[in-house]
């Protein structure tokens, strides 16, 4: 039986204290589970129907929708770099080249010790700072190939990144 | 170029630790808000009526008229909805303030729920902004800590209740009642119209969307009053904003000017000028949707509503992006349809249809495969696909296409003629 | 806060028209009979305005508009065929057909596809299409009564919108986004509600197929006929289809009535029809020799009985069936009544008769009879009280009866009849008319083959009091006789009158339309499709 760990169902709760219906939790529950399970599962797509009182189909179509909600297990480190205009004119595609020559996978793929997966997303609004790349929820920006090589590297050994917290 | 001082959106960006509260005061935040509540509601509209102010999200709206718009007495609730699902290519503005000025922002909207009678909002944040969510709740927080947000603020009889909602990866949220129905849970599917928000949006209830450079000039409004604001920029153009400049230049970054500068000055002073002096092939004025300007055009357009109109484009969201003389127009367009066929949400049918089979045609042009005849394609399917659908993504995947066909079409040509890319890219 | 309903005048291609202010353009030219083309619109479901086919001019109006989602405006002027709403609608069109299948020949939807019905009108361009560019989605998958086929899918979002506004089971939807948008049961699972018939019906192309239907027979090949289902007291209006050189029933699909049924049926009614053809089908009357049952003929059973009934009328209990028509209950009643029988049992579920409501709040009652209301409107105007099953049952049971009869039966639900068999003490003989065999009629001593609903004419009346026309669209199978046979058999010792024509309209006109419901007052031929309601008010006002 699948469940909220008792943290982030306390989180749920006081997300419902804080929405018009329940409905609305929807999305915002969906990011608390992509938190908790790494993916969304159909299991956890059921799960959350019943939690918010909403059809089975209404939760699939919103996963589906939004490409954030990962369908599938990402990886540890789930790379997702632009490709759209600025950062394509910047060498995005240098970017995504090194990294494939780094991790040995290609786009939409995910390294053998499920550490790494890529993908390709449209513009994260940081066109100034381009090329950027988005790993998990943090920004790299003004990335070579070679500080994506090494930002790689020191996520592989485990050495400290800083957060985006921490750099602004 | 305008002076830091006179800046209204930026002048304190640069304050370390602008985004606590306390420093946010210490630079004289929240006065705005404390004069607001000693007004009525319908004198803060009038002011910003008087201000001239213009949605900053990519319509252009006058928000003082659709604040005007909510009908006050449906018995129903009222809700403001600030939009920062900032996702049009080119665009990175409003990051700047969520992540730098977060209060300015929640000042603004305490301001405008008080004007149109809202009890209460949300900020519809885009998903990847995970670090910008995470500082606004942070600063709501804050906010409420310090009795501007909550019940009887600063003990007044307005109350306020406000949420930071993160959105999950749809471009098409950026648009109001795609917005609306992601807020409700839902796939963002834009909503027809009538009804239109302001009668019935979000939970079927009179809604405000406004993007969140709108509401964060509210402040300053209030503090200067709307004629003060007017006299920035020019007549329909008034005020300043905040200029996203991207692309092949020495100092890409967000700046804040006036409305109607010359778009030279703007690159050349904000921007630095060509990066390592290359020369520039075209120039997208407003975010990635918005009719690119050739290099003459640039020589002589000001960033006004009606000057651009002269070029068959558009403000838009302010994404200004330069584009050097190496790169390919067709690369780009490439990356173009492709964005807009990847984020049609696919309720109407040209729409679907339309976007998947632009970037079709202009991806076989950009890889050699391009014929005579796509060229009469393009022009009828992006025909088709403007003004026949629900919401304005289908006009914009489809009049940008237009654009550069109309004046660039030398760059078709040589891609169909030759039958692969002049500009030396491997596939 | 609703906005008072006004009435407008606007003008649609030159010619004027009055309609209510929340009306839409598209109904207003609905009215003018001006057609629009559309494939999301459907007036039993919300608005979508997705298809972006129903393009109209509205002068001072820079945009063309979508005539479904468009309120009408006193002074309004449109115009449905100008050039530029006939060029956006033929471009819009080649965007649904950008990524269709061309395979008609092979699709069962073709002949009653939209698709193919706007390309002949509004279509008729060179294509630009590149097979190879084209989208590919997942092909004929199953889903329970329905095949979906998602790459004919247009997606005009009826079916889903059908799934949450009608039945509210939400089974279906549309997953991912842009032209990777795709139809299908959320979890690949089956449909799970009694209304699944409906999703073939409004599917526009044919994305949606009903498994019963599908590659059965050529839509050209089909016939309509208009009635009325007997499946239940609700009484949807249908049209059946029969290919006429076979005379074979092939589909059956709800007829729209907004008083009823809107545009829906429910599954039951649909595909219960299968017992005409079953081979349970009673096929020739057959009576009980030694025990053993044996064919026998109509002739000998009106002989038979006449005798038996003349000579002890009141040992004699008739059931009468709630599935039988108005027309049937008047002849048998009268014929009966004069040949002195006074025991007449309604054969019905009596619970399921009171019930006001539908079961499923959608449209099925627990009745699964079509006209109990119209039996007792009957026998209240000829001043007779008939039997609820437990009534005849206990009388049954407090015995002296030679007889019990039971006409009209149909299909294989029968509800009461088993009850009234076992209630029926051993002397008591019993005769049954059914349209098929069902095991406890082995307790019969005659078995008499009934017509279905589908073979006979005649009236209804459902459970909310309306008056509704059955009609025939198959000849009487095998040597089948409906009750107004019966009647005439047992009074005349033959059943010649009936094969005239149109004999139902016959006591419809001259013995129900001004004794048995007099506030309606109208006869046959002007009894209009849709029906009409007896109306508590007027009828009893007819009546005094």
């Amino acid at each position: 039986m699948i469940a909220f760990s008792p943290e982030n169902e306390s989180k749920f709760q006081t997300l419902l204290t804080k929405y018009e219906t329940k409905r609305s939790v929807l999305l915002p529950a969906l990011h608390l589970a992509q938190e908790q399970w790494g993916f969304i599962s159909p299991e956890i797509m059921v799960f959350l129907a019943t939690k918010l009182d909403i059809p089975p189909a209404h939760v699939y179509e919103v996963v589906a929708f939004y490409t954030m909600f990962r369908k599938k297990d990402m990886g540890q480190y789930f790379l997702q770099v632009c490709n759209n205009i600025t950062c394509t004119m910047m060498g995005s595609e240098e970017i995504i080249a090194a990294v494939r020559e780094e991790l040995g996978i290609g786009l939409n793929e995910m390294t053998e010790d499920k550490m790494f997966s890529l993908v390709p997303v449209q513009c994260l609004g940081s066109c100034d700072t381009a090329p950027v790349i988005q790993v998990n929820e943090d920004y790299f920006e003004k990335l070579s190939p070679e500080t994506v090589k090494s930002l790689i590297r020191k996520l592989r050994s485990g050495e400290k990144v800083e957060s985006q917290e921490e750099r602004c | 170029m305008l002076a830091k001082e006179k800046q209204v959106l930026l002048r304190h960006i640069d304050t370390p630790e602008l985004k606590k509260i306390s420093v946010y005061e210490d630079t004289g935040g929240y006065q705005a808000l404390k004069k607001a509540l000693t007004m009525k509601p319908d004198e803060i509209i009038e002011e910003v009526k008087k201000s001239g102010l213009r949605g900053r999200g990519g319509a252009g709206f006058p928000t003082g008229m659709k604040w005007s718009f909510v009908p006050f007495n449906s018995g129903k609730p009222i809700y403001l909805l600030c939009n920062a699902d900032e996702s049009e290519p080119g665009t990175f503005k409003d990051r700047v303030i969520i992540e730098k000025n977060p209060h300015n922002l929640i000042e603004g909207i305490i301001i405008s729920s008080y004007a149109v009678r809202c009890n209460k909002s949300y900020i519809y944040i885009r998903g990847e902004y995970a670090y910008g969510a995470r500082v606004l709740q942070k600063a709501v927080e804050e906010a409420y800590a310090k009795g501007y947000l909550g019940k009887n603020i600063l003990g007044s009889s307005h109350s306020l209740e406000l949420v930071v909602h993160r959105g999950a990866g749809a471009y098409i949220c950026g648009e109001e009642t795609g917005l609306i129905s992601s807020l409700e849970g839902k796939k963002g599917y834009p909503r027809l119209k009538p009804p239109f928000p302001a009668v019935q949006g979000f939970l079927e209830c009179p809604t405000v969307v406004n993007n969140v450079e709108t509401l964060s000039t509210i402040p300053w409004i209030l503090n200067n009053t709307g004629a003060e604001y007017a006299k920035y920029g020019k007549e329909k153009s008034t005020g300043t904003r905040l200029y996203c400049l991207s692309g092949w230049l020495n100092k890409p970054g967000t700046y804040e000017d006036v409305l109607g500068m010359p778009l030279k000055e703007l690159l050349e002073t904000h921007g630095g000028g060509m990066k390592n002096g290359a020369k520039l092939k075209a120039v997208i004025p407003g975010g990635s949707s918005t009719p690119p300007l050739t290099p003459e055009e640039v020589d002589k357009m000001t960033m006004d509503y009606d000057d651009v109109g002269k070029y068959g484009t558009f403000l838009g969201s302010g994404g200004v992006i330069v584009i050097p003389e190496h790169f390919c127009l067709l690369k780009l367009l490439e990356r173009l349809t492709e964005f807009y066929w990847d984020e049609s949400c696919g309720q109407c049918t040209p729409c679907r249809e339309g976007t998947g089979w632009l970037y079709k045609i202009i991806e076989g042009i950009y890889h050699g495969h391009g014929k005579e005849s796509d060229i009469a394609d393009i022009k009828k399917t992006a025909g088709n696909m403007m003004g026949t659908t629900i919401c304005a993504l289908s006009d914009a995947a489809a009049m940008p296409v237009l654009g550069y066909l109309k004046k660039f079409p030398h760059e078709f040509e040589a891609h169909i003629k030759t039958g692969k890319c002049p500009y030396g890219e491997t596939h | 806060m609703a906005p008072e309903v006004k009435s407008v005048k606007l003008t649609i291609d030159g010619r004027e028209v009055e309609m209510p202010s929340n009306a839409t353009v598209f109904q207003a030219a609905q009215k003018l009979g001006i057609f629009v083309p559309h494939y999301c619109y459907h007036p039993d479901l919300s608005v979508a305005g997705v298809c972006r086919m129903c393009m109209v001019d509205i002068e001072k109006q820079p945009k063309l508009a979508i005539s479904c989602n468009t309120a009408v405006a006193e002074g309004m002027v449109v115009k449905t065929s100008t050039d530029k709403v006939k060029d956006t609608v033929k471009g819009i069109l080649e965007l649904h057909l950008i990524n269709h299948p061309l395979d008609c020949p092979i699709c069962d939807k073709a002949g009653e596809c939209k698709l193919q019905d706007y390309y002949t009108v509004h279509g008729n361009y060179e294509s630009r299409m590149d097979f190879d560019k084209k989208n590919h989605k997942p092909k004929v998958q199953d889903i329970g009564t329905i095949v979906l086929d998602s790459e004919r899918c247009i997606l005009c979002t009826r079916c889903v919108r059908f799934t949450a506004e009608v039945t509210h089971t939400h089974e279906l939807g549309i997953f991912n986004r842009g032209d990777r948008s795709t139809l299908t049961t959320y979890d690949g699972g089956p449909l799970r509600n009694n209304y699944t018939g409906n999703l073939a019906d409004i599917c526009p192309v044919g994305a949606l197929t009903a498994k019963d239907f599908r590659f059965q027979q050529r839509v050209w090949f089909l016939e309509k006929r208009d009635s009325v289902c007997g499946m239940c007291a609700t009484g949807c209006n249908t049209t059946v289809s029969v290919n006429p050189s076979t005379n074979k029933l092939y589909r059956v699909e709800p007829r729209r009535n907004t008083d009823v049924n809107a545009s829906w049926m429910c599954d039951i009614g649909r595909w219960d029809y299968h017992y005409v053809y079953a081979d349970t089908r009673l096929r020739t009357p057959k009576d009980k020799k030694d025990g053993v049952l044996r064919d026998q003929t109509w002739h000998e059973f009106f002989l038979t009985f006449s005798e038996e009934i003349s000579k002890a009328p009141e040992k004699v209990c008739i059931g009468l069936s709630t599935y039988l028509t108005n027309e049937e209950i008047t002849d048998l009643t009268d014929t009966l009544g004069q040949m002195g029988v006074k025991d007449f049992i309604r054969v019905a579920e009596d619970k399921a008769v009171l019930e006001k409501e539908t079961e499923d709040k959608i449209l099925k009652r627990a009745d699964e009879t079509p006209n109990a209301l119209g039996l007792s409107e009957v026998f209240k105007s000829q001043g007779k009280k008939f039997l609820t099953v437990e009534e005849g049952k206990a009388k049954l049971k407090s015995g002296g009866f030679q007889w019990l009869v039971i006409l009209g039966l149909e299909g294989n639900k029968m509800p009461g009849v088993a009850e009234l068999i076992l209630a029926a003490p051993k002397e008591t003989k019993i005769a049954v008319h059914a349209t098929n065999e069902v095991s406890f009629f082995e307790r019969c001593d005659w078995i008499l083959p009934n017509v279905s609903q589908f073979e006979k004419s005649g009236s209804y009346v459902n459970a909310l009091g309306r008056l509704q026309k059955v009609q025939s669209s198959i000849p009487w199978q095998h040597t089948s006789r409906d009750g107004h046979a019966i009647g005439l058999g047992l009074k005349n010792g033959n059943d010649r009158e009936v094969v005239q024509k149109n004999y139902y309209q016959t006591v419809f006109n001259k013995r129900l339309s001004e004794s048995v419901f007099p506030g309606v007052r109208t006869d046959w031929r002007r009894l209009h499709a849709t029906g009409v309601n007896i109306g508590e008010v007027g009828y009893r006002e007819g009546r005094k």
